[in-house]
């Protein structure tokens, strides 16, 4: 019996899409005890995540408050500090997973696991010098590489399931934990919904939407919702509740939505532990990017997600296959809290189509979209999650950049064989090649700027004088890394492991260096061969930005 | 800060019978009607008790005022309501705990602390960081005027010595003692230390700059 602590500082959405690695785990070892160690903010989720068997609490605000206002001793900060962690550090751990994967949890493990060197640890963690340690290449991607990718290959669900070693098993039952209550009062409300909007044919399927986010960019505007639930009761297959916390700014929201369609709604207010009963039984939620998406996710029930502002679904979208993404074409999407106005614009109709599919009601092929806009559908390879573009307009540039980067890294971590571009069957055109052309040409320049960085380090070896030109010859090489060319990829893993340099002796560290320098090399060789698989298999066609309905769709 | 002097003390009974302490001439309540001066006194407040179900108040004298707070509290509040009541003089406390006057035991009294002994109970922490509403009791307030005053404008020590002297688990003590021993500000010293590059030898490091991390201060004094 393994014993595992999962270290989550973060929010409440990253808590709970933290039930997948979770589920993983416990389908492919039950016997492992799983512990989560979140900030006592979040303490609510206890009642509702299920799986773990023990949670533990760094209590934040506290500390916060008596470390900031003088009238409190810094003694008080501190001690409550170490005392939020003494059963922690009294417990017998097998593994500790880094979940939070920032400076803080990167400091606990290190502070956890400095009397046991026999934890085996995930993620990063620091080290008696204070050098960062990655655990794997996937601790690399996860800390260096995602967080720098606007369009990021690789979906954080599945990077930490590959960096713990563990396969993505299928959701059980119990993600969610519910109260029979809370249960029966939301199955009573459906179905007194369901006995007085009959229909000849089937149920009448009810969709719950979620009014507020955390962040206003990340809403759907007030008018656009009242557009949408006009629709939603216009048609007679589906009826629309509205889902709402116990907050006052929440509550009148619903309240003033609610006067537009005179009272007539149905409003659900819920607490985190209901609000499971309550996703459990809808028949599919329309949510912006919310932890509501995430509980979704766990109980499996299908969603619309709607990307907007600072959203970055690319990295933590949906899991669901049955689930979509609406959201401005990604080549007008700028992940900022302001400055929404060149975002293409979702509509009523849009969202209202989204959910349609969404719920089988209609194809893509069905789906008209406003200008600017993409859906995104969930699919799954070797890999994980993959969000393709399924109808509505895209950028092949950037699509290109997504699926070349994700097959490279296919490449290096899963030996992949074969490139499967027949998603980009109909749009092999110039652009195409021209996206290549640059590609290509990034190569080059990186290799230009390796050879001269290898040269300089061989030269600096017989001649101590020449370091300066090997360091600055270094620095243009790592300067690369802010291009976002496939090739950065590799560069990025280089730049991380110089960065976690450990040895006190120059001539040990620089000999590493040479010895990384020369994997780049080979890394880089590995990336042309991609581009020169891709190559092979492209022909000349006609459009960049079209309408994906007619792309073919790789099989899931 | 030291407690505040008592010339002369004694207790008086009002026309309506009811017990009423006098501090150094000055009498704490109403000679006439002490609860119906509580009652008008508190009925000025009953806003704030609307808002916050826990109330700070600064003197004690015999209860009348705070047992119409504790009324007003329950009909707002139900049972959900807490009070802590802070006197400096304990001569007050003991006789008003001995006549047996409070008509509720959510009630906590504190009486005849210093600053830095108030300041170092858990429970009063805890209670001071739900942010209590503050109410003084007038004839209270005015007579202890610099104590009260000073309770509200208290700056904790922050020399390593005098904060050794507040630490209760040994690691820390012997942690902070071993590196931070003459320090004037130790917060200061603190951040100082995780902004340098020393190779770890205590795990107590990896501790003390996640708290960097968790609660930064960035090497300001505290406002």
């Amino acid at each position: 019996m393994k014993n595992v602590l999962i270290i989550n500082l973060r929010r409440l959405g990253d808590i709970y899409s933290t039930g997948h690695l979770i589920n993983s785990i416990k389908q492919n070892s039950p016997a492992t005890t799983i512990s989560l160690l979140i900030y006592k903010e979040f303490e609510n989720i206890t009642r509702s995540l299920g799986n773990v068997d023990q949670f533990f609490f760094i209590d934040r605000k506290k500390i916060t408050s008596l470390r900031k206002n003088p009238i409190f001793s810094p003694a008080l900060a501190i001690e409550k500090f170490y005392c939020d962690l003494v059963n922690i550090q009294k417990t017998n751990w097998d593994q500790i997973i880094n979940f939070s994967n920032d400076k803080i949890g990167s400091y606990l493990v290190s502070y956890l696991t400095a009397d046991n060197p026999n934890i085996e640890c995930f993620g990063i963690k620091y080290l008696t010098s204070q050098t960062m340690t990655r655990s794997s290449d996937w601790a690399i991607m996860l800390n260096d590489i995602l967080p720098c990718y606007t369009h990021t290959p690789v979906h954080f669900i599945d990077c930490y399931h590959h960096l713990y070693g563990v396969s993505w098993a299928p959701l059980k039952s119990n993600l969610i934990k519910t109260h029979p209550k809370h249960d029966q009062s939301v199955q009573e409300v459906l179905e007194k919904i369901k006995k007085d909007t009959p229909l000849t044919n089937g149920e009448i399927q009810v969709v719950g939407i979620q009014l507020k986010s955390s962040d206003t960019s990340k809403d759907i505007p007030a008018e656009t919702i009242i557009e949408l639930i006009s629709l939603l009761l216009d048609n007679s297959k589906v009826f629309p509740v509205l889902l709402i916390a116990p907050i006052k700014q929440e509550q009148d929201l619903a309240c003033d939505i609610n006067a537009y369609f005179d009272n007539t709604l149905v409003v659900i207010e819920s607490d985190l532990y209901a609000l499971g009963s309550v996703i459990k039984h809808l028949n599919c939620i329309i949510t912006p990017d919310t932890f509501i998406k995430h509980m979704c996710d766990l109980t499996g029930t299908p969603m619309v997600e709607i990307s907007r502002g600072k959203s970055p679904f690319l990295k933590q979208g949906t899991y669901n296959i049955n689930s979509y993404i609406l959201t401005p074409a990604l080549s007008t999407r700028k992940y900022e809290q302001i400055n929404l106005e060149n975002e293409g614009r979702i509509k009523a109709g849009d969202i209202f189509q989204t959910m349609q599919l969404a719920l089988k009601h209609i194809s893509i092929s069905d789906i008209k979209l406003s200008s600017d806009l993409t859906i995104y559908g969930p699919m799954r390879d070797e890999l994980g999650i993959y969000y393709m573009p399924i109808s509505g307009s895209y950028d092949i540039e950037i699509e290109l950049s997504r699926y070349l980067s994700r097959y490279y890294i296919k490449k290096i971590f899963n030996q992949n064989k074969v490139l499967d571009i027949s998603f980009f069957n109909d749009v092999k055109n110039f652009r195409l090649h021209a996206w290549l052309d640059c590609e290509k040409n990034a190569v080059t320049e990186l290799t230009r700027d390796l050879l001269s960085t290898l040269k300089h380090l061989l030269l600096s070896q017989k001649n101590k004088t020449k370091t300066k030109e090997f360091v600055v010859s270094l620095e243009r090489l790592l300067g690369h890394i802010e291009k976002h060319h496939v090739a950065s990829i590799p560069l990025h893993f280089f730049k991380a492991q110089v960065d976690s340099l450990t040895s006190d002796s120059t001539t040990q560290n620089v000999q590493v260096v040479e010895e990384l320098l020369y994997k780049l090399k080979s890394d880089i060789q590995q990336v042309l061969v991609c581009f020169k698989e891709f190559e092979s298999l492209i022909q000349d066609t006609h459009s960049s930005l079209k309408p994906v309905s007619v792309l073919n769709m790789p099989k899931i | 800060m030291g407690l505040p002097i008592t010339d002369n003390y004694q207790i008086k009974t009002s026309k309506t019978n009811h017990k009423i302490p006098v501090i150094n001439g000055i009498h704490l309540h109403s000679m006439y009607h002490p609860i119906r001066e509580a009652e008008n006194f508190v009925s000025n407040h009953l806003q704030l008790l609307q808002d916050k179900k826990n109330i700070l108040v600064f003197g004690l004298g015999f209860v009348y005022h705070i047992n119409q707070i504790v009324i007003e509290l329950q009909k707002i509040h139900g049972d959900d309501y807490k009070i802590v009541v802070i006197e400096p003089n304990s001569e007050v406390a003991n006789d008003c705990l001995a006549l047996n006057l409070l008509i509720s035991d959510k009630v906590k009294i504190y009486h005849g602390l210093s600053h830095d002994r108030l300041y170092q109970d858990e429970e009063l922490i805890n209670f001071l960081l739900a942010q209590p509403g503050i109410i003084a009791h007038p004839a209270s307030f005015n007579l202890y005027k610099s104590y009260f005053k000073n309770f509200l404008q208290y700056k904790a020590p922050l020399s390593t010595e005098q904060i050794l002297m507040v630490l209760r688990e040994e690691p820390l003590k012997k942690f902070i003692a071993d590196r931070f021993i003459n320090e004037d500000d130790l917060q200061v010293a603190l951040w100082d230390y995780s902004q340098s590059n020393h190779r770890i030898v205590n795990k107590l490091d990896f501790l003390f700059f996640a708290l960097e991390e968790i609660a930064p201060l960035n090497g300001d004094t505290r406002k």
